[in-house]
């Protein structure tokens, strides 16, 4: 499948001169709420195009030093080593080549991929945001799938999975012996006379370097209305935003991947939403980057 | 019937159903049908908005919606908005795309006079886009040329540049409030920038005299679905109406648009609140 350029960066430049790259990952094989993240990264990149490439709220250009979005990675549907090996091997390159490697899933399983690559990139941890706790060991005979993708990362990284509403009693004991399992969605949601939760419950107990696990679903229906996504109390946008600029202030951001929509004929929100959210994880890398942007040097 | 009715100025519904240059999603050239029936249908009883449809207004249609040429647009939309003033009416535009604001404020010869006042997820100040200048992301760039005051609430998408142009080279979105002191004055709230300070800043010194501009999509789409390009973490409708309050408190509404309404990504929804928000402008005229 043809994938344009994240941004629609004008010039377009190749990834040996850019600050970061788009990977998109069209994994989609065992999402339980509703097929079509295959077609995911094509959706983002197209709505992503009617984005501006300034973060208004940030003051920031992620195509400022060269923005690059890479061709989409051929993803089998054979076992799981077969499938996700090639995602964890496509991040560790980009990120040892000191660029910043945003991956468009997919499904949010594709973190069981990308966490193979981190492993090889030293200590790093993971900050998982997600409807799902995602602490299963198997789901329906798999391996790999959004409920088993932070105990498949478990394995290679530490990671920690916040925002959350939904959570097998399975997946809890896990993540409650293992400490994966970060402040519930109800507890980091602001309303009146409720705080928040910061975000330093989000890096808890994990390294100094970290890479961010984003699921769309971690949004409430009201923010992100899409197939699959239909369980009340989850984050708003003005929520989920406060964490990530909260979290770029706490810890040093490798890398980040932004998953889980399911494309819905006829609604172009979902798509927007996640455009949206690229661009600003890119703005807040390259302010973590670049303490001023290049045009006041 | 409210106590008030009929206490107000008469009012003109101009129908501009023009769409050359969406973006994206096609379809805000059915708007103003899908608003006129809801405008005709808005329940008087409903205590809670406290406004009913205008006792005295009547709906005239500038142009067919299969115009599609930019200087007729203008054209139509400045004589019909020219008549309603001349015959003592208020006159509410409703889009069509954002493009026919420019051709609205064509009517007032005294453009530093007539302040306008934007709603929009857009800041909309592009010099030119996709080859035109009658582009709808390029409507308050000819505002301000003509010499309007522009004061800009609850933006969360623009180019750097299009800022840089207007407010300096120094323009920096992540102060929350952009200020222009130079002669036409702007001023740009973010979409942070007004709930974290509220709109007062933007508002200090602004002129008695106020045209409003509406684009839907400066709402939170949970609320204003039916709009071609959603953006996320827009206004509430209550927030928007606070605002409105605070802009013509003490202050004359000249004229006001409401616009992008795009039907096709419609549940009801959205052209019910572009009537209700018509019929509540037309309640401070
Ligand atoms: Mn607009």
């Amino acid at each position: 499948m043809h994938v344009g350029q994240f941004l629609a960066p004008e010039p377009a430049v190749d990834r040996e001169r850019a600050w970061a790259v788009v990977l998109p990952a069209p994994f989609d094989r065992s999402a339980g709420g509703a097929p079509g993240a295959r077609v995911a990264p094509a959706e983002i990149v197209a709505a992503s195009t009617q984005v501006e490439t300034y973060d208004l709220e940030l003051g920031r250009d992620p195509t400022d030093r060269g923005l690059a979005t890479l061709p989409p990675l051929e993803l089998s549907y054979a076992d799981e080593d077969e499938a996700l090996e090639p995602l964890g091997r496509a991040l560790e390159v980009e990120a040892r080549a000191g660029r910043f490697p945003l991956v468009l899933g997919g499904e949010s399983t594709v973190l069981a991929g990308t966490a193979r690559g981190l492993a090889r990139l030293g200590d790093v941890g993971v900050v998982r945001l997600e409807g799902t706790l995602g602490g299963d060991d198997v789901w329906h005979g798999l391996r790999a799938a959004p409920r088993t993708a932070v105990r498949r990362c478990a394995e290679h990284v530490p990671v920690r999975s916040s925002g959350w509403r939904l959570a097998s009693a399975t997946a809890r004991e896990w993540a409650t012996t293992r400490d994966t399992a970060g402040p519930a969605a109800r507890r980091l949601a602001a309303r009146p006379q409720v705080e928040p939760a910061p975000a330093d419950e989000l890096v808890r107990g994990l390294p100094e370097i970290v890479y961010l696990s984003l699921d769309l679903a971690v949004l409430d229906p009201a923010a992100l209305p899409m197939p699959g996504n239909l369980e009340p109390g989850g984050l708003s946008y003005a929520d989920l935003t406060r964490l990530l600029d909260e979290l770029f202030r706490l810890r040093r951001v490798v890398g980040a991947e932004l998953t889980g929509l399911t494309p819905h004929p006829g609604n172009v929100l979902p798509a927007f939403v996640a455009a949206r959210l690229g661009l600003r994880v890119l703005a807040l890398a390259h302010r973590q980057r670049f303490p001023t942007p290049s045009c006041w040097e | 019937m409210t106590p008030m009715a009929g206490a107000h100025r008469p009012v003109t519904f101009v129908a501009a159903p023009y769409e050359a240059t969406a973006s994206f999603v096609a379809g805000c050239g059915f708007g103003p049908d899908a608003i006129a029936e809801r405008l005709a249908g808005l329940d008087p009883n409903d205590a809670c908005h406290a406004v009913e449809a205008p006792a005295d207004w009547t709906w005239v249609e500038a142009h067919p919606r299969t115009l599609c040429d930019p200087a007729a647009m203008r054209r139509e939309v400045s004589r019909h908005v020219r008549e309603a003033l001349a015959a003592g009416r208020l006159p509410l535009v409703v889009g069509g795309e954002h493009t026919v604001t420019p051709a609205a404020l064509a009517v007032w010869d005294d453009a530093a006079g007539v302040t306008v006042v934007q709603f929009d997820a857009h800041a909309d100040l592009r010099a030119d886009y996709e080859g035109t200048p009658w582009n709808h992301a390029c409507a308050m760039r000819r505002a301000f040329e003509r010499g309007h005051p522009l004061v800009q609430l609850g933006i969360r998408s623009a180019l750097h540049e299009e800022l840089q142009d207007v407010y300096g080279p120094a323009a920096d979105g992540s102060s929350g409030l952009l200020m222009r002191e130079a002669t036409p004055t702007a001023r740009l709230l973010t979409r942070s920038g007004l709930r974290s300070r509220g709109v007062e800043p933007a508002l200090r010194g602004l002129g008695e005299r106020v045209y409003v501009t509406i684009d839907l999509d400066a709402l939170d789409p949970s609320c204003a679905p039916g709009v071609g390009t959603p953006e996320p973490d827009g206004l509430s409708y209550l927030e928007l109406l606070d605002a409105l309050d605070a802009v013509l408190d003490g202050r004359t509404l000249v004229g006001a648009d409401v616009v992008e309404l795009c039907p096709a990504r419609d549940d009801g929804r959205t052209a019910l609140l572009a009537a209700r928000l018509l019929a509540w402008l037309a309640d401070r005229g």
